[in-house]
């Protein structure tokens, strides 16, 4: 079921690869990497993704470098457009510098979704692949979790959970969020993982371990995690990309990171009411949480093709 | 058929159960007491917070509270000879706060019997403010979830059919442009440019100004032909994530089916592509189609809370939204159980469609 | 002369006349067009007099049902219909009253022609039920919200048909604002039912029975209510056919939406659009309406040990020991975050100037506000001189890292001065006041600790004093009434329940509180008797600073241009619109 975007056509155009025919037998992985150098598409995503990281990590030498500040408020200086020097992007209601808001912004933003998406991946694998190995009555309890979390809509349950210990949380929220966007993200993986080691742990490999007294934990770590690494990448990248849509959509609506601390959810909100008075700053958070996430789908897809053992090279 | 539809609500009963007990536990484990926030202002009274306290029921243990939240409290504690004060009490004390009266029976049918208690905020039933508010959630969902099959699906199957071509990069670029796309951005996005840019002069501007009907002063909502105006812009940005999934499976069930060997059949067989494709292949790609139904319940319900918040249509979305800000606690349960069940019937129901449509599968 | 002429003549002057008479006609009635108006109040909770909470409520129901005492809206100060001018005599039914000698009891004659829009007239059977309604609340568990006067009112007296008497527990000088609690507006008895099922009458959401100048059209959740002309109205006739509340979550497209003339009426345009309409007032298409508003917003410093927090009197009325804030219990320290705090500069970017300078707690266009009092000076050199006169100094010479204690009043050497600073989440003004005042006393050496959180916990948290600081509002009450009994005295200062979360206490101040509110033997409850003691109350606080004063968020109504009767007063949008109109151009 899985599509990628436009990778195909690509590889189709390129040449044909000579040492096609007569390949030697190499694994999963270098055969996975050697697939995505050929893939444009998803090379310039990753191009892109990097360089906003790499913007993200430097925002305090900007800072210094064009003079400017996140925090620093100046009333006699708010609203002004794009390019108003030093405010290349212009500033916000507070006279706060936009640029920079918007580098602290990915940070917090950046940060929340890959801390969240690591704790929801880590929480996934671990339950996927002891329920997926024994079965039994700790996979029927686990089951009827994960209908009960996924019966609630999602977005209903994170109202509820950010307006219950997020609103009323002191500090920033950017902890908590990562909690409960993490604590409630698993059922994906988890159902994904293990229906993988359903599968593997009836592998003549597996089977094998087994029968020479291998240990669950052994067997489990050595035997069944390696294989499950291209499942894992492939859902991580997908799962930051959604989480950032998600931690913009609460802090949108005012239940996610709270001001003063920005993120590019709550920038949005806050510019809402300044339509009139300052587009930019309804333009560009949108812009970067749109870039951001789609950069991290390409490579999702990429890395799925590229490691998809049905498809051709 | 009909035992396989009650297997499946059978099963959904502890789903249902899990979910309430769920959403319970989140709610006694916040911080932040009711009360206070009902009697902020100068002129409370410690003996009318405490009346509240008691009123609500919050300082009972944990197991009654949700028990009374979730059966009602008519059976705790009842008045068989009308003196309107308690005298059969079971798990409840029938006098409770010790000053020699008993309480009043109790008047709480639990949630199981449709009885979500008073809103925090207003004077009024949480049921009434939830049902009130469903006919325009369904109408939105709805609309924005039969454009996206309707436009979704058709595109999925050219993009496969065409496989290669212009239209299926196009197609498959969409799909993961307008999953990236934050939604209430997006909205606010076309506010700008259909309210300010493109039609500034035109009076009434629906596009700018949201709603789900004009104002009128008797008469009601007129019907729905009367006000198509006023769907374009919400339904444009609900169903486009619609669009951008079901065109995505759609293409990949269909790219599937075209390699299965029937297919090959019926194309050596000498059928005309066009009637291969679409006879045979479409139909047999649109069953993993049903299970999608499920989950779209889910993803337009999500996206209703953004959509109805930006467009300010008068939905379910909204109220919960409004609700969560306000912690009016009981609507928000309210308002969760409710979105829970439909998704849960959203499950069941593709399941059986499911069932319905694809011949390999078996009742029992 | 001849005739040609004449015709013409006694026709230019018939004309004339004809011109001139044709506005004296009055507009007849329900011709008047259909008033619309959007709110993001939301739908109403109810619009039983009894039941309504909230701004949207009580709006709506102040259409529909007459208020007990009126107000004039002129001096916004509770007046007896008999003394009210001619046009302040419309929509409410007490004539006269007569205070007993030591003001404990007051007794209220109503007029006799007052009927409900089902022709029975308005008696005191009327106030008897809502006082049932109120002292029955409690026990009943009935969503009454005047029951707060329980506490002051001992009971109510019915005479006869149009006199009654209410019982005082003892004599306060807001007497007449709790009896007008009791039908503020009055609900028809004879349409409700029994009390006890007060809550869940049909008459909640749909009022059969009205008595205003609109009765009920019709309510669609989430999108807008609807009234129609109340054609049987004693007090006038009515030209709007109709008035329309639309229920529209969004500061912007409110303004977008009167901009574009889909709304008559816009009540409190968000502050950063209000250029936007006088723009749009300037061009001719609207009139415009701004007022010194009554809400106001302050920064609230805690006096007390917020580690061990304590009552201000024990049961006995004893003074308790409540201990000194490290920081904020020296007042040097409270001056000092005053001065350094350029309030001109927080109205500019917090509400766009659309703001009044506070000088203390009470609002400028109050009749209690001390007009010759100074503002406090933004002098921050002279606030960083006091903090280091008060033991807080610079010892690294790096002005980006907060002061430390060096022989400070309360805190150890060494303490950093540095506090937390809470407010409400989800107010944009609060959140931009909070976030300048962050940076202009890290100016001066303050290390600001901003973070917003829930309302809810934010009251938990002030209720039980253990905070440092905290921004956020207060609104002072129409009819006009300037007491603080329970937000700055010894009254207030209780853990859990009080509003004087910030345990300031000063002696004389509080004495001054008791005089304010106590009749004086000689002339009652008069505005000239009251206001020495206030005036001298804020003097007091300007000394002592439990808080910093902010500034009250100015008002703004607007009109279309093409609506007549259109005059409001301050918080008095629509006390005359049985007489406006909305023309069709």
């Amino acid at each position: 079921m899985a599509t990628r975007v436009t990778t195909t056509s690509v590889a189709k155009i390129g040449v044909p690869d000579e040492a096609h025919e007569h390949r030697k037998p190499d694994s999963l992985t270098s055969r996975a990497l050697r697939r995505l150098r050929r893939d444009k598409l998803t090379l310039v995503a990753l191009a892109v993704l990097s360089l906003l990281v790499l913007f993200a990590l430097l925002a305090p030498a900007f800072e210094t470098w064009l003079n400017i500040s996140y925090t620093d408020v100046q009333t006699d200086k708010t609203f002004l457009p794009y390019g108003s020097f030093p405010h290349i992007l212009g500033t916000d209601d507070l006279g706060r510098d936009h640029f920079a808001r918007l580098l602290y912004g990915a940070r917090v933003s950046l940060s929340i979704a890959a801390l969240a998406a690591g704790l929801s991946l880590v929480i996934g694998v671990a339950l996927g692949m002891v329920t997926g190995y024994y079965g039994g009555i700790i996979d029927d309890l686990n089951n009827w979790f994960i209908a009960t979390l996924t019966s609630i809509p999602s977005l209903f349950l994170l109202l509820i959970v950010s307006a219950l210990f997020i609103r009323t949380s002191t500090g920033s929220g950017v902890v908590p969020l990562i909690l409960v966007l993490g604590l409630l993200g698993w059922t994906g993986t988890a159902r994904l993982v293990r229906g993988e080691t359903l599968s593997l742990r009836e592998r003549d490999y597996v089977v094998a371990a087994r029968s020479m007294g291998a240990g669950a934990a052994r067997i489990m770590f050595i035997h069944i995690l390696p294989n499950l690494f291209s499942v894992i990448i492939i859902s991580l990248m997908i799962d930051i990309g959604s989480l950032i849509l998600v931690e913009a959509a609460l802090s949108f609506l005012g239940l996610g990171v709270k001001p003063p601390e920005p993120t590019w959810g709550n920038m949005l909100q806050a510019a809402r009411e300044y339509f009139t008075r300052g587009v930019h700053l309804v333009i560009m958070p949108g812009v970067l949480i749109f870039t951001t996430v789609l950069c991290l789908y390409v490579i999702g897809d990429g890395l799925r093709d590229a490691f998809d053992p049905t498809s051709k090279d | 058929m009909v035992k396989y539809t009650l297997r499946r609500l059978l099963q959904a009963i502890p789903t249902f159960f899990g979910i309430t007990l769920l959403t319970y536990m989140l709610m006694l484990a916040a911080p932040g007491d009711p009360v206070s926030l009902l009697t902020f202002g100068p002129s409370t009274t410690q003996a009318q917070r405490d009346a509240l306290a008691a009123k609500l029921g919050v300082n009972d243990p944990a197991v009654i509270q949700y028990l009374r939240w979730l059966t009602g409290d008519d059976w705790m504690r009842r008045d068989t000879d009308g003196d309107g004060l308690s005298d059969q009490c079971i798990i409840l004390a029938c006098d409770a706060d010790g000053d020699g009266v008993n309480e009043q029976p109790g008047d709480r049918r639990g949630i199981i019997r449709g009885d979500f208690g008073r809103s925090f905020t207003k004077p009024r039933n949480v049921v009434d403010m939830i049902l009130e508010r469903v006919p325009a959630t369904f109408e939105l969902g709805f609309i924005s979830l039969a454009v996206g099959v309707l436009v979704g699906v058709p595109i999925g199957i050219l993009a496969a059919v065409r496989r290669g071509s212009w239209f299926d990069s196009v197609t498959r670029i969409g799909a993961v442009v307008f999953s990236s796309i934050p939604i209430f951005w997006l909205g606010l996005i076309l506010i700008l440019l259909f309210g300010r840019v493109l039609f500034p002069d035109v009076s009434p501007n629906p596009f700018m100004m949201g709603g789900q009907c004009p104002p009128v002063l008797v008469g009601g909502c007129p019907p729905i032909q009367g006000r198509l105006v006023y769907l374009v812009l919400p339904v444009f940005v609900l169903a486009s994530q619609g669009v951008a999934v079901f065109s995505r499976y759609m293409r990949a069930s269909m790219l599937d089916v075209m390699q299965q060997d029937y297919m090959r059949t019926a194309y050596s067989k000498g059928l005309s592509g066009r009637t291969t494709w679409f006879k045979h292949g479409a139909r047999n790609a649109l069953i993993p189609i049903a299970t999608f139904l499920g989950p779209s319940i889910t993803g337009v319900l999500g996206g209703a809370v953004l959509t109805e918040t930006i467009f300010s249509w008068p939905g379910l979305g909204r109220l919960g939204f409004e609700s969560v800000v306000q912690q009016d606690f009981p609507v928000v349960m309210a308002f969760v159980i409710i979105g829970s069940l439909a998704t849960i019937l959203g499950y069941l129901l593709s399941d059986i469609l499911y069932a319905l449509i694809d011949p390999r599968i078996r009742f029992n | 002369m001849n005739r040609i002429t004449k015709f013409l003549l006694v026709g230019a002057v018939l004309a004339l006349a004809a011109l001139l008479a044709i506005p004296a006609i009055a507009q007849e009635e329900g011709t008047g067009g259909v008033i619309i108006e959007a709110s993001f109040g939301g739908d109403p909770g109810s619009l039983n007099p009894l039941l309504i909470s909230g701004a949207t409520d009580r709006d709506l129901a102040g259409f529909m049902f007459p208020g007990l005492l009126g107000t004039d809206p002129s001096t916004a100060s509770i007046v007896q219909r008999s003394e009210a001018a001619p046009e302040f005599q419309g929509g409410y039914l007490v004539d006269s009253w007569e205070v007993n000698e030591d003001g404990t009891s007051i007794t209220f004659t109503m007029r006799e022609d007052y009927v409900w829009s089902d022709g029975v007239p308005v008696t005191t059977a009327d106030v008897a039920y809502a006082w049932e309604a109120i002292s029955r609340a409690t026990e009943l568990g009935l969503d009454v919200q005047a029951v707060f006067i329980t506490e002051f009112v001992d009971s109510v007296e019915i005479v006869d048909d149009f006199t009654f008497t209410v019982n005082y527990k003892q004599a306060n000088c807001q007497a007449l604002a709790y009896a007008s609690s009791l039908g503020g507006p009055l609900a028809p008895s004879h349409a409700l039912g029994p009390v006890e099922s007060l809550n869940d009458s049909t008459f909640n959401l749909a009022p059969s029975v009205t008595g205003g100048p609109f009765g009920f059209g019709e309510l669609r959740a989430g999108e807008q209510t609807s009234l129609i002309a109340n054609t049987t109205y004693p007090d006038g006739d009515v030209l709007p056919a109709g008035y329309i509340l639309r229920n529209v979550p969004d500061s912007t497209v409110l303004v977008e939406q009167f901009l574009a003339g889909e709304t008559s009426v816009i009540n409190g345009p968000a502050v950063s659009r209000r250029a936007d309409l006088r723009a749009y007032a300037d061009e001719g298409n609207a009139t415009v309406y701004s007022y010194p508003g009554n809400s106001w917003d302050y920064f609230a410093m805690n006096f007390a040990d917020p580690n061990n927090p304590q009552n201000a009197f024990d049961a006995d009325g004893n003074r308790i020991d409540q201990g000194n804030h490290p920081i904020f219990g020296d007042p040097r320290v409270r001056r000092a975050a005053a001065l350094a705090v350029d309030v001109e500069s927080i109205i500019g970017a917090a509400v766009f100037g659309e703001g009044d300078r506070m000088s203390s707690f009470i609002i400028p266009s109050s009749w209690a506000y001390a007009n010759d009092l100074p503002m406090l000076p933004f002098d921050a050199e002279a606030g960083a001189a006091l903090l280091e006169e008060a033991g807080w100094v610079d010892d690294d010479n790096d002005p980006s890292t907060p002061r430390v204690a060096q022989g400070a009043m309360y805190a150890e050497d060494g303490t950093p001065l540095s506090f937390t600073l809470f407010t409400n989440e989800g107010n944009a003004r609060r959140e931009a006041i909070a976030t300048i005042f962050q940076d202009q006393l890290q100016q001066i050496g303050f290390q600001v600790n901003f973070q917003t959180i829930d309302f809810n916990v934010l009251l938990d948290i002030m209720d039980s004093q253990t905070f440092d600081a905290f921004i956020l509002g207060w609104r002072n009450g129409y009819p006009d009434d300037p007491d603080v009994t329970q937000i700055l005295t010894g009254a207030g200062d209780v853990i859990a329940s009080g509003s004087n979360n910030a345990s300031y206490y000063n002696e004389r101040f509080d004495e001054l509180n008791r005089l304010a509110n106590t009749p004086s033997e000689t002339d009652g409850c008069t505005v000239e008797g009251r206001r020495p003691y206030y005036v001298e109350m804020q003097e007091i606080f300007q000394e002592d600073l439990p808080y910093v004063p902010l500034f009250t968020v100015a008002g703004m109504y607007a009109a279309q241009s093409n609506v007549s009767g259109f005059s409001p007063y301050p918080s008095q949008l629509y006390w005359n619109v049985n007489t406006w109109a909305v023309n069709t151009p």
